[in-house]
């Protein structure tokens, strides 16, 4: 009862046009306040948001936002979508396969979805709308290929998810690639659909351009893909970790536009400030929404509904659809870390009780919680998306709609297929256990 | 009033450029730290020195600026209704909310900070940290946050210095394919 | 009476399921008590370095503190890190035990308005190592980058030569897997809980770098608003929590070496002159501690005696050696 009065609480606010971190702090500490009087009020806010953020983890955060904000204000970007453009721009649509397969790239190197939305969202946003998109559209679907970070090796939900269950790291990470490109597949069938039946909200196809021109416009192209490029070999060859990866790439795209000379001063500065607000604008409502987090934990409405579920006596079919019931309803006001924190104390020894594999059960859970990154009202990736491309967060989420419901078939595909999850930890060498 | 709109808006930047400043060194140590490993020499105290100060630093000094430039992202579907409320008091009310919630947290995290500071709390190891120098920056940013929510609460309506740029990109397919 | 016990560790994790969960069944089956205890694992309340706060605000009641993440507010107690002060498990529980509740209660513990209800000490730090072949020399193990977890793991790792890498827990299965580690420094059942057997080869037995304490702590305004009985009850059901839990850490470590040899993976004691080579490079870091402490007017040298005479009465006593027979079954 008091959770759903806090909840509500907390949609007012948002509806009230509060900022969202805002709402997250100010609906936290009446629920924390109402939940367990002054105590719990006090000690949160004594170091609790600090806590949250005070964290070389999270570091990966604020590295990748500055490397896409070098890279817009340098125009890397902007040279590789008039070459994408070149290519595929008498597609329609054809610009927006292109984010797909730089989403999927960037989440070869970028273990966080939030730090992926942040960077397509000043890295690419601009582009698509120059060359047509919808701001709705293009918002939208930037939102959602962001997640394919969390999927697609390497991934901190995942290391986290290892973590806390104690499960292989290394299958989650194999496992989580097929998950992860069937994802960007659905994207693309998605893209697809949208150009047929909403044509307005997708560029205009163009008129075919010259093999001689395309090669012309590639050639400028060159300095995104050194750029990935560098990010992939040293991820790969072990050289740096992937929380370090982002403060390389930032290094690699200031150097590349130096080089270039693409970098005045005032560019460089305001590259540097719209990334530093951006990284502060993610990183306080992650600091505020720990208060938030730690009410609905005081309070024990997750677990008293997991209980419920445990001792219902249902089919470990019935039991699942539940759970993943619950992670989503999670989803709408949490993010997906402290929703993994929250709940896998208790769906852990659940499922893996029923039989359910750990392997696929880690990848369910957090395509689960990354399905609630992209669901309104308290959706992390659309807020990105909107402070990043100065889009009201209900254009994003309009925008996003399709891509959620493209989201829920590919789970439901995972959970009636686990071997799509598991056949590539299958066939890998590793002795787990 | 005019003078005390200066004020704000120069502590604002002050501490903005302050986090941008440690966002860039975060850029250079992490670097130089693996780097570094790569020849047996990774710098020492990279991880704490960024755990620490740098991402405090980022995430709590630029949130004033961030919040008075329109950065904090919020929903804006009745926004234009709530525009319509005599006396700006949609936008006085979320700022005196607001200014409750962050004044009780600059009280308690305040407080933190001061018993930190008096009892010089400093980590055991290969750097002895002065950890209270870490409680600081949230205090610090909060109560510049502070001064702006106040503001709004008399003068909801004052012009923004620096608001946010609109969307730079022009929706003009025809521009760039003929180009 | 209703209380909230926090901590770090999953549910999954061993230390909660053979440890914790002895502080659990134990008030279960002293209902005169009337005390239940909700249990917040894995975080849930706070991050791992925050659990003295916990407590201590009363966010929890109780909490689980690891020494190493309050440095800066229990520095005594970080006595416990150095490396080869104990050689195994209930060689360090017993005479920490003592120190908590004789000495370091007066100097560590009251000023952060905690009370001590158990500790807990893992097994000695091992080498954990990406080569296969065993080490015979400290030239074997010379720049090796290894991670390093603890305020004194970075001063043992340089004492050693290697060149010692702070990295954040979730990359370290990938770190050693892609050799951007060559090595750690962790204890062995620890290790199997991440799965880092997966990506490593050769582990050392008696390399005692170090170890890690952990102090389960009520707040003491909490503390004195309960009966006596219900005091009674949760000191011991403390006892038991902080005798499983050493004793599982323990057993785990025996486990884990047993699995580690059935998969063919080099586990093996170092020869006695390297172990003595060891010691004598790692003299350095009892030194430096010694100095720090007495920067900051704390009796560390007169806590350094004290935890080795109770070290050397549990050894003559049989203290020790009754627990571990205790532990173990026999
Ligand atoms: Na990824
Ligand atoms: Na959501």
């Amino acid at each position: 009862m008091l959770v759903a009065g806090i909840l509500g609480l907390l949609f007012l606010l948002l509806f009230l046009a509060v900022p969202v971190a805002f709402a997250m702090l100010i609906a936290g500490i009446v629920g924390l306040y109402l939940a367990g009087g002054a105590y719990p009020v006090i000690g949160v806010l004594k170091s609790g948001p600090y806590e949250h953020v005070a964290s070389y983890t999270l570091s990966t955060l604020p590295m990748f936002v500055l490397m896409a904000e070098l890279m817009s204000a340098s125009n890397i970007t902007r040279d590789l979508f008039r070459a994408a453009n070149g290519w595929l721009g008498h597609l329609r649509g054809g610009l927006a396969y292109a984010a797909v397969s730089g989403g999927v790239l960037l989440a070869a190197v970028c273990g966080s979805s939030s730090a992926a939305a942040a960077t397509l969202a000043s890295a690419i946003h601009p582009e698509m709308r120059r060359y047509g998109y919808s701001a709705s559209f293009s918002a939208g679907a930037l939102a959602a290929v962001g997640t394919l970070a969390i999927m697609i090796p390497p991934s901190i939900a995942l290391v986290l998810y290892g973590i806390l269950t104690e499960t292989s790291v290394g299958l989650l990470l194999i496992a989580g690639l097929l998950p992860g490109l069937l994802t960007a597949l659905a994207y693309i069938v998605t893209i697809q659909l949208i150009a047929r039946l909403r044509p307005a909200s997708v560029a205009r196809s163009q008129p075919r351009v010259p093999m001689a021109q395309r090669l012309r416009t590639s050639l400028p192209a060159l300095p995104m893909f050194l750029l990935l490029g560098a990010m992939i070999t040293l991820i790969y060859s072990g050289t740096v970790t992937p929380t370090e990866v982002g403060a390389l790439g930032a290094l690699c795209a200031f150097a590349i536009a130096l080089t270039l000379g693409r970098l005045g001063r005032r560019s460089l500065s305001d590259a540097v400030f719209r990334a530093t607000r951006s990284s502060a604008m993610i990183l306080c409502i992650v600091a505020f929404s720990a208060v938030f987090a730690v009410f609905l934990t005081l309070s024990g409405a997750p677990q008293t509904i997991l209980a419920l579920v445990q001792g219902s006596g249902l089919s470990p079919v019935s039991v699942l659809l539940l759970v993943l019931a619950v992670l989503l309803v999670l989803g709408i006001f949490l993010d997906q870390i402290a929703i993994l924190i929250i709940t896998m104390p208790l769906i852990f020894p659940l499922m893996t009780g029923l039989g359910y594999d750990p392997i696929w059960l880690g990848i369910i859970v957090v395509k689960t919680a990354e399905i609630g990154l992209l669901t309104p009202p308290v959706g992390l990736n659309l807020f990105i998306l909107s402070a990043t491309a100065k889009v009201p967060v209900a254009t994003v989420a309009r925008g996003v709609t399709p891509f959620v419901i493209a989201e829920l078939i590919v789970l439901a595909l995972l959970v009636a297929f686990p071997q799509i999850a598991l056949w590539l930890p299958g066939l890998s060498n590793l002795t787990g256990g | 009033m005019r003078h005390a709109e200066r004020f704000v808006d120069v502590l604002e930047r002050a501490s903005d450029i302050l986090a941008a400043v440690g966002l860039c060194t975060m850029m250079l140590i992490i670097s130089a730290d693996a780097l570094g490993r790569l020849f047996g020499a990774p710098l020492q105290g990279a991880y704490e020195f960024t755990a620490y100060y740098l991402m405090v630093i980022v995430a709590f000094l630029a949130l004033p600026r961030s919040y008075a430039t329109g950065g904090q992202v919020r929903l804006e579907l009745l926004e234009p209704w709530l525009a319509r409320l005599p006396g700006g008091l949609a936008r006085r009310g979320v700022a005196l909310l607001s200014l409750a919630a962050f004044g009780l947290l600059l009280w308690f995290s305040g407080d933190e900070a001061l018993r930190r500071i008096a009892d010089r709390e400093t980590t055991f190891g290969v750097v002895q940290w002065p950890l209270y120098l870490s409680y600081v920056w949230m205090p610090a940013g909060i109560a510049i946050l502070i001064l702006r929510l106040a503001l709004d609460v008399v003068r909801p309506d004052a012009p923004r210095r620096g608001a946010a740029r609109p969307d730079a990109a022009r929706p003009d397919a025809a521009g760039v394919a003929g180009r | 009476t209703e209380l909230k016990l926090a901590d770090q560790f999953p549910a999954t994790h061993v230390i909660t399921r053979e440890g914790t969960q002895a502080f659990f069944d134990y008030i279960k089956a002293h209902p005169e008590a009337d005390l239940s205890v909700q249990h917040f694992p894995g975080e849930q309340l706070g991050k791992a370095n925050s659990m003295l706060d916990l407590v201590r605000n009363r966010v929890a009641d109780i909490a689980m503190v690891g020494i190493s993440y309050v440095t800066e507010r229990m520095p005594l107690a970080t006595l416990m890190e150095l490396p080869g002060l104990y050689r195994d498990s209930f060689d360090g529980y017993e005479p920490f035990l003592h120190l908590a509740e004789k000495d370091l209660a007066g100097i560590d513990f009251d000023r952060n308005n905690v009370k001590l209800l158990w500790v807990l000490v893992t097994p000695p730090y091992q080498l954990l190592m990406k080569r296969s072949e065993p080490i015979a020399s400290l030239a074997d193990i010379e720049g090796m980058k290894t991670r390093v977890a603890g305020s004194t793991g970075e001063l043992a790792a340089k004492a050693l030569g290697l060149v010692p890498v702070k990295m954040a827990a979730p990359d370290l299965y990938v770190a050693l897997e892609r050799g951007t580690l060559d090595a750690a420094i962790y204890t062995l059942s620890a290790m199997r809980s991440y799965k880092l057997e997966e990506v490593t080869n050769s582990f050392t037995t008696n390399a005692s770098l170090g170890g890690v304490a952990f102090g389960a702590f009520i707040n003491k305004d909490v503390w004195n608003g309960l009966s006596d009985t219900q005091r009674k009850v949760l000191l011991a059901a403390g006892a038991e929590a902080g005798f499983h839990t050493t004793c599982a850490l323990m057993k785990g470590d025996l486990k884990a070496q047993e699995a580690l040899k059935g998969m063919g993976k080099a586990v093996y004691a170092m020869p006695d002159a390297l172990v003595a080579q060891f010691a004598d490079k790692l003299s350095v870091v009892d030194a430096e501690w010694q100095k720090q402490m007495a920067g900051r007017n704390l009796p560390g040298e007169q806590m350094m005696t004290r935890f080795r005479d109770y070290q050397k009465q549990a050894r003559a006593d049989g203290t020790a050696a009754a627990e571990r027979d205790r532990c173990l079954g026999k």
